[in-house]
């Protein structure tokens, strides 16, 4: 008999996602049609934009996801959803379609908090981490570590007071005239370039929360006095970015007393941030960034809402589990 | 053939099923259009296998809302292969004027409307997005209707378009109709059924 079958879909900001997911965790399928290139130019992601082009890529994303999982939807048991946190507008496209494909075919749907998706993304594939363990998640929208007793929800310990570390990356990245997404953009100039040139400020609020505006701030004095070369500012930027994250969830593994870590979220891509956290669960890069097989991932551990209970289920821009 | 159609255009939500009932719900859409048309399907003792064909409205409106109204369509229509066949929202609403020229109308917000004028079954102005001010003259005498012909009303009337009162039902789309332009609509690729924005995104 052929295990369980999870559709995952998730549009919460500029990727339209869907997935295949084993309720064992083996992700058959993992399909993200990524916007970046349309919102480059306008240096971030434009709310209005992504929806539509959600709305337009959601149908093709979700075919091939079954084509490239070998499946139909006769295969497909349950249903699951990103209810939120991100766009509304962005959120409300994937969440539609959802019930209504789930309602009308009679399934079971999970809504699934995005943010718990990144955070469980480590227990996919065949070196999942096993709870209990700290993850974390570095994102465009999100910076937080969480600790995962159980998969079926998470603590945060600590979180961003102002910008997340991927939006420290955009922001730099604007700064330097380097182009969006900003941490693919300053990981490349800062091969070139010596980490150790400017001391940025690493800022450390609370117990385990992290502020990156002020890191932000000092670039664009540096810039405004003429500092230079690009190459340089944009390695001692990433390194202070690097820096402030794995330090934070060194002092929560050792508080916590916990030393089985993951990370999660798009800025999980960098190398340096990689190298730095070396014996840490980090997820494939494609279970990193904004994804579905996450979302049908997390449902795993979740609660399914039978037929027909979620009929007026809503999606939520700022919703926590 | 078993039909069902929906429109999300205005804060109200309207559906329908060909033959059968038909549901006008107050709210957001994300909320109202399943429960609307499930219950109509379930109502008619039919399940989801049973219907062929769906109707929706793909504005102009609300983008959101829109949005939701063609995501739920697609979803609906993928399940079992139904086709899938999009509807003007300013024409349905237009079905409810009974006169020889009828201006549809709907709040587009930002001072703005959404209007089409229909002499005869056929635009001869519209859809158009633009501040009620800027109407053309042609409207005048016109019968209208729509959620925008009601807040704009005093504008509207000063340029000689006749309004009925706001709670007349000729203000809302109604299910029968939104189901008969339905019958005789063309059915489209599901890649292809996609809102009438009619405004660009707001990329400020």
């Amino acid at each position: 008999m052929n295990p369980s079958l999870i559709l995952g879909i998730e549009t919460s900001c500029d990727d339209t996602c869907a997935a295949l997911v084993t309720e064992q965790g083996e992700v058959r399928s993992n399909v993200v049609a990524s916007q970046g290139l349309i919102h480059e130019k306008y240096g971030g992601v434009v709310p209005e934009i992504a929806s539509r082009r959600h709305l337009e890529l959601l149908d093709a994303v979700m075919a091939d996801a079954l084509e490239g999982a070998g499946a139909t939807l006769e295969d497909v048991d349950r249903i699951a959803v990103t209810r939120g946190p991100g766009l509304i507008g962005a959120l409300l496209v994937g969440v539609a379609e959802a019930k209504a494909l789930a309602a009308a075919r009679g399934l079971p749907l999970t809504p699934v908090d995005h943010l718990h998706g990144h955070v469980v993304a480590g227990t996919l594939g065949p070196d999942a981490v096993e709870a209990p363990y700290l993850c974390l998640v570095a994102s465009g929208g999100h910076t937080f570590i969480a600790r995962v007793e159980e998969p079926s929800s998470y603590t945060v310990l600590g979180s961003t007071l102002d910008d997340a570390a991927g939006e420290a990356f955009d922001k730099g990245a604007r700064i330097l005239g380097l182009g969006y997404p900003g941490g693919p953009a300053i990981q490349k100039a800062a091969e070139n370039g010596d980490p150790e040139a400017f001391d940025f400020p690493r800022s450390y609020p609370g117990e385990l929360d992290f502020s990156f505006s002020g890191l932000k701030t000092s670039l664009l004095y540096k810039v405004r006095d003429g500092a230079g070369p690009v190459e340089d500012l944009a390695a001692s930027y990433q390194r202070a970015i690097v820096d402030a994250l794995a330090t934070r969830l060194g002092q929560a593994a050792r508080r916590e007393g916990i030393d089985r870590l993951a990370i999660g979220g798009g800025v999980a891509a960098n190398a340096e941030l990689r190298e730095r956290l070396e014996g840490a669960a980090i997820p494939p890069f494609e279970l990193c960034t904004d994804n579905a097989a996450m979302i049908a991932g997390a449902a795993r551990f979740l609660p399914a809402v039978e037929y027909p209970g979620y009929l007026d289920l809503d999606a939520s821009a700022r919703i926590h589990a | 053939m078993t039909l069902i159609a929906f429109d999300t255009s205005m804060p109200t939500v309207t559906a329908g099923l060909a033959g059968g009932g038909s549901a006008i719900r107050e709210g957001p859409a994300q909320r109202e259009l399943m429960p609307a048309v499930n219950g109509l399907i379930g109502e008619a003792g039919l399940g989801w296998r049973d219907v062929k064909a769906i109707g929706v409205g793909v504005g102009p409106g609300s983008f959101t809302s829109l949005r939701i109204g063609v995501a739920t369509a697609r979803g609906l229509a993928q399940a079992y292969g139904a086709e899938l066949r999009p509807l003007s929202s300013l024409w349905a609403l237009a079905q409810n004027i009974d006169a020889a020229r009828g201006l549809a109308v709907i709040d587009a917000r930002r001072g703005e409307v959404f209007a089409a004028l229909y002499e005869g079954g056929e635009a001869v102005f519209g859809p158009w997005v633009g501040p009620p001010e800027q109407l053309p003259e042609a409207c005048s005498g016109a019968l209208a209707a729509g959620d925008g012909s009601v807040r704009f009303r005093d504008v509207l009337e000063g340029a000689g378009v006749e309004i009925p009162p706001d709670g007349d039902p000729v203000h809302r789309i109604q299910g029968p109709a939104l189901c008969a332009l339905a019958e005789r609509a063309r059915a489209v690729p599901a890649e292809a059924v996609l809102p009438e924005y009619l405004r660009s995104p707001d990329v400020g």
